[in-house]
């Protein structure tokens, strides 16, 4: 369907409601007041109120609402055949206009919304702020022109036969409906089958919002249409009525249709849907304040305007907004019924509101007063709206997205029984599964020190940390006969744990197998008797083959002791990674021992890179404050400076967190810099309370969208080039490499920025397929993107054309280049390094003699070795 | 009080059993087991159809599942190569008996490596390993000048190499970054038979054997897959000319994957690909 059929299709058949609508109502208008009299309105609410929830209950119950839009028709065909019949008995029967006043509020409660529940499912949420004022404009323009026929027709025939005229225009709408309303869409995003539960009744407590914020909007555009009513109906001659409500609808229609087409846009974009609905509760208390303490009829003449004018327009658009968020499924069935409620519920509040004060005698500045406070709850019920819109959005994106921080649970006396059973599998593998997960726990059972299989025993010794209890201490004994050395070993070492049992060391000083020595060994250090034969053994083992030197280790980490301080920086000198690693984690049990100078240089090699960022977490403040200082010294390798981040980032802390900051806006290396946006993401994800200094990431945020829009004019530039290369095709997708790494880079600055917002969903879901979650994260990003970001970065992320982005973005963008050599230029000079040699390359490899004084002018003086070479090779070439 | 979740807890206890999941961090498991869905196929029912996209990677808890002749049984994955390589079935597979499976949904999986790196260089590893043995083509470089390799030309040799077909520039230009231009005489033994791999070549010119007599010529790549598999080398590899050489360090492959985990999603698609590709693979 074209772009402009999708506006005007449901503007058209909008237009041809409302005009049947209007004619109906000024109708309804004219013989009410005129037969009836004002007094019988709220009456007539209340019933309309009973009636509408009565069929909506009753629609959603046996029709259901799977196809809005037959629903539509099937409406306006009973809307036909009920007005044909009115119309017919209206003239001799006087309570017939009653029924007629309830009738026009039953058509109208379940048409129109139906007429929105049909647009709502052709429509994503940009699309819908963008059209939903022109389709809103054809309402209020068929209002417009059914009051001006009503008000024509008025002065010619009797107001009865008006009714007739209404069911004729029904019936000409029924066509155009048939024809022109437009057909659902069908790529709503599936949300996990789990997940789509929660997101119902997530979505159903927004509804509830919604029917609250309509209900509370009702009743104050009712008391206002109510006073409105009853000082015109004062003033004014009965038979005048007719001709007086068409003339005033048709003035007032007229000013909703310019603030439909003029405002409504602009606002909606400007100030977003909360923003919008905000200015007529705004109106309402400014108008109702000023009646209430004048009493001037200019102040309730202005109320109506402010009613007339954007109830159609503004106001309506923005609720139809509200419910875009909630997906089809829970719309669809919940709408119809939430429109009803909160329409005719809050008329009949309303009415119940106008009995009671006319009961007590009020005045019409009294009603004054009331609207004054219902419309100060509105705009606080709007408020908290606004936050539920955005927060629904964010859950219709949660609920397509994986489960991402999932944790193994605590365990309780349930599942440590439900892993003692696996751990007594016979199968080694659950066994050893099961015991892990006990052992993260802190449940070591002395059980699994009788397993049949000698790597569960072997793997549950090793798992025993700190005082052993008792239960173990007993099975210990029975270990150190056990077949298996490393489980002797173990159970030596452990036993020598809860005292020197010096027989039982020394006779094992001379065993085969090196762990069982090292463990004997190990034990003796301290005892005289024993001392030397204890350090020329372990001599030996520290002279002997890898596997020598790490059941050495293994054995001190039984009992780390200050004495082997030495001994361990020695094995971590020899850079044997299996060595290095079973240092570590000894070191990791007793950081005291840890040499800081060499734990950072560990950080270098990702074999132990994990251990040594345990033993500095054990390190606490004394291992931070070593990282920070590293981190900001320049004489830092850069294959230690790149783990930095993270390091630090376990630690969690304030200083932590206000440390990579600081770094993050003046730090010279892109790798390292993604690594601290990446450690901050992560702190910020697990404790969103860090506190942290917004004002320095707001301008990194800023920076990196200047660098995505830069790197996006280039490509345009190349794109627009005749004759593409594979010179030019490989700088050309760096380019967009280069984009998509800053815009990536933004998001996860926003992220940081807002760390219950999922930005990283939002990121994914605005580049991903799918057009429902990308209008969602649109609405997301809207809400939280820092002003002077969201211009650029929504012309990036939606301009189909490089013209529209260059136009969206106008300063913000390089100025037009003059030449292919000037372009060449700007990229010889910018910051990546990657692309300045790319494009130093082409430079040569095109012999573009043209650029030499710039590659001899931009070539770095520091830079790694690859850079410097670059511009070399391309200046030598050059001159060849 | 304890946030118990026996679900999960025993979700986690299945996936910590299998093979592949062996080295993962246990929260990363418990992640996995979070968005797994648990599924009671009857004897008969389909799993997958030949030509149709695979949707879920079955993890077996019991009972078995077959086709194309080959059958999977409790604690293997159905599905994953098909999944990871984003192919269609290649053959019909049911339930051969009555069968209980933890289901990953395929969209899931991709998002799940990229998210937890434990996992995504267990894969990698797993698929490594069993890419040696089905010894991928190489392809011809161009001829490059005798001057030292700049940065151009060595991110155009990574991206000849299988493991980096799929590899962002920007990945590739920090490999190469800490990639070392290496040259040896004739008679150099650059690899031992039995010794743990721990670079990655590529050879820019001269040639080399292996102590199966296999010829190696400019283009070849060797130790890579060893190295990300950290496994040893299976031959003895000797210059019999003048050999210039990129070389790699698995560190740095290592410290690129964990900053580019885009490169280990491509790297894992390829390698998927290339042993569905062959002919009886083992999935």
């Amino acid at each position: 369907m074209s772009s402009r059929r999708a506006v005007l299709a449901p503007a058209t058949v909008l237009f041809s409601i409302m005009v049947a609508h209007a004619l109906l109502e000024t109708a309804r208008d004219a013989l009410f007041l005129s037969r009836l009299g004002p007094q019988l309105l709220a009456s007539a609410y209340l019933v309309i109120a009973a009636v509408a929830l009565l069929a909506v209950t009753a629609v959603r119950k046996w029709g259901g609402v799977r196809d809005p839009r037959r629903m539509l028709v099937v409406f306006l065909i009973g809307a036909v055949i009920g007005t044909a019949a009115l119309a017919s008995v209206i003239a001799v029967q006087r309570s017939a206009v009653f029924v007629l006043y309830v009738w026009t509020g039953l058509v109208a409660t379940v048409v129109v919304p139906m007429f929105w529940t049909v647009v709502d499912r052709s429509l994503r949420v940009a699309e819908a702020k963008r059209v939903f004022a022109v389709i809103g404009a054809g309402g209020v323009l068929g209002a417009m022109v059914g009051s001006a026929v009503a008000s024509a027709l008025g002065s010619m025939i009797a107001a009865q036969h008006l009714v007739t005229a209404g069911a004729i225009a029904f019936a000409l709408s029924t066509l155009v409906v048939f024809v022109l309303a437009p057909r659902p869409l069908d790529d709503e995003a599936a949300p996990l089958r789990k997940r789509h539960e929660i997101l119902s009744r997530r979505s159903r407590r927004y509804v509830w919002l919604l029917i609250i914020v309509g209900l509370v909007s009702t009743v104050t555009l009712t008391l206002a249409d109510l006073t409105f009513k009853r000082v015109l109906s004062e003033r004014l001659d009965p038979g005048d009525l007719a001709t007086a409500f068409g003339a005033i609808y048709t003035g007032l229609n007229f000013i909703g249709l310019v603030i439909q087409l003029a405002v409504t846009p602009r606002l909606l974009v400007r100030t977003g849907v909360g923003g919008a609905l905000m200015v007529l509760p705004i109106l309402l208390v400014t108008t109702a304040t000023g009646f209430t303490l004048t009493g001037a009829l200019l102040a309730i003449i202005a109320l109506k305007l402010a009613d007339g004018g954007l109830r159609h327009s503004l106001h309506r658009v923005g609720s139809e907004i509200l419910y875009l968020p909630v997906p089809a499924v829970v719309r669809d069935s919940w709408k119809p019924i939430a429109d009803a409620v909160s329409h005719r519920g809050g008329q009949a509040l309303a009415a119940v509101l106008a009995l009671g004060l006319a009961s007590i005698g009020a005045g019409a500045r009294l009603f004054g007063a009331a609207i004054t406070v219902v419309a100060i709850a509105w705009l606080a019920a709007i408020s908290i709206a606004r936050r539920a819109y955005v927060a629904q959005f964010r859950h219709t994106l949660e609920a397509g997205e994986i489960e991402r921080d999932a944790r193994v649970p605590d365990l309780d006396n349930d599942s440590v029984e439900l892993l003692e059973q696996a751990l007594s599998s016979p199968d080694e593998v659950e066994a050893l599964a099961a015991l892990e997960l006990l052992a993260r726990g802190g449940h070591v059972p002395a059980l699994a020190l009788y397993h049949p299989r000698a790597t569960v025993v072997r793997r549950a010794l090793a798992s025993l940390q700190g005082e052993l209890r008792p239960d173990v201490i007993r099975v210990l004994g029975h270990l150190l006969s056990h077949s298996d050395p490393e489980i002797r070993a173990a159970a030596l070492a452990a036993a020598s744990r809860t005292g020197c049992n010096c027989e039982q060391l020394a006779a094992a000083v001379d065993d085969p197998n090196p762990y069982v020595r090292a463990a004997a060994l190990v034990g003796l250090v301290d005892d005289r008797a024993h001392e030397k034969t204890a350090a020329a053994g372990i001599a030996a083992l520290m002279a002997g083959s890898v596997g020598d030197r790490i059941a050495l280790v293994h054995a001190i980490g039984y009992t780390p002791h200050d004495r082997f301080r030495g001994l361990l920086n020695e094995l971590i000198a020899r850079r044997e990674p299996a060595v290095v690693r079973e240092v570590l984690r000894v070191l990791a049990r007793a950081p005291q021992l840890a040499d800081l100078e060499r734990m950072l240089g560990l950080l270098e090699d990702p074999h132990v890179r994990g251990d040594a960022r345990r033993v500095f977490t054990a390190l606490g403040s004394r291992g931070l404050h070593r990282l920070i200082a590293a981190l900001d010294d320049p004489r830092t390798p850069l294959g230690v400076r790149r783990h930095l981040p993270r390091t630090i980032s376990r630690f969690a802390s304030p200083v932590a967190a206000s440390a990579l900051v600081a770094r993050l806006l003046r730090e010279p290396d892109g790798t390292t810099e993604f690594k601290i946006l990446r450690a901050l993401g992560r702190m910020r994800t697990t404790d969103p309370k860090l506190p942290i200094d917004t004002a320095a990431l707001h301008e990194y945020v800023r920076r990196s969208v200047a660098d995505a829009v830069r790197y996006a004019t280039y490509r345009d530039h190349l794109d627009a080039q005749p004759d593409a290369t594979p010179g030019t095709r490989l700088i050309g997708e760096l380019l967009e490499e280069k984009q998509r790494r800053a815009l990536e880079h933004t998001f996860r600055g926003l992220g940081i920025l807002n760390p219950l917002d999922d930005l990283r969903s939002v990121h994914a879901a605005l580049v991903g397929a799918s057009d429902s979650r990308r209008s969602a994260a649109r609405e997301i990003l809207e809400s939280l993107a820092p002003t002077d970001v969201r211009t650029p970065l929504f012309a990036l992320l939606d301009a189909r054309s490089a013209d529209e982005r260059r136009a969206h973005l106008a300063e913000l963008a390089p100025a037009p280049f003059r030449s292919h050599e000037e372009f060449l230029g700007a990229l010889l000079a910018d910051p990546s390094e990657s692309l300045k040699c790319v494009v130093a390359h082409y430079v040569a490899e095109r012999h573009l003699v043209a650029l030499r004084g710039d590659l001899a002018r931009l070539r770095p003086i520091v830079a790694p070795p690859l850079v410097i070479y670059a511009f070399d090779q391309a200046i030598a070439r050059l001159d060849a | 009080m304890p946030d118990y979740n026996p679900t999960l807890l025993r979700r986690v206890l299945m996936l910590r059993q299998v093979p592949l999941l062996a080295a993962a961090d246990l929260d990363e498991l418990a992640t996995v087991a979070e968005n797994m869905i648990e599924s009671r196929l009857p004897a008969g029912a389909s799993v997958a159809r030949a030509g149709k996209r695979v949707t879920s990677v079955h993890l077996i808890i019991e009972g078995r599942i077959e086709g194309n002749g080959h059958a999977w049984g409790p604690r293997q994955l159905f599905g994953a190569l098909e999944v990871l390589a984003g192919r269609d079935a290649a053959a019909d597979a049911i339930a051969a008996t009555d069968t209980r499976t933890l289901e990953l949904p395929a969209r899931d999986v991709a998002e799940l490596l990229e998210d937890n790196f434990g996992l995504l260089i267990a894969t990698l590893r797993d698929l490594a390993a069993r890419m040696i043995r089905i010894a991928p083509p190489t392809s011809r470089l161009p001829g490059f000048s005798s001057d030292a390799l700049g940065l151009v030309e060595r991110v155009i040799m990574f991206r000849k190499q299988l493991p980096f077909v799929g590899a962002c520039l920007d990945a590739l230009t920090a490999l190469a970054h800490t990639s070392e231009e290496v040259r040896w005489p004739v008679g150099t033994v650059v690899a031992r038979a039995g010794e743990r791999a721990s670079d990655g070549l590529i050879i820019v010119e001269g040639s080399l054997r292996t102590s199966r007599g296999e010829e190696l010529f400019s283009g070849a790549s060797l130790g890579h897959l060893e190295t990300l598999a950290n496994l040893h080398h299976i031959d003895t590899i000797e210059t019999v000319s003048a050999v210039r050489a990129l070389r790699s360090s698995g560190p740095a492959m290592l410290d690129v994957l964990e900053d580019h985990t885009d490169v280990g999603l491509a790297m894992i698609a390829t390698f998927a690909a290339a042993m569905l590709d062959t002919p009886n693979h083992m999935n």
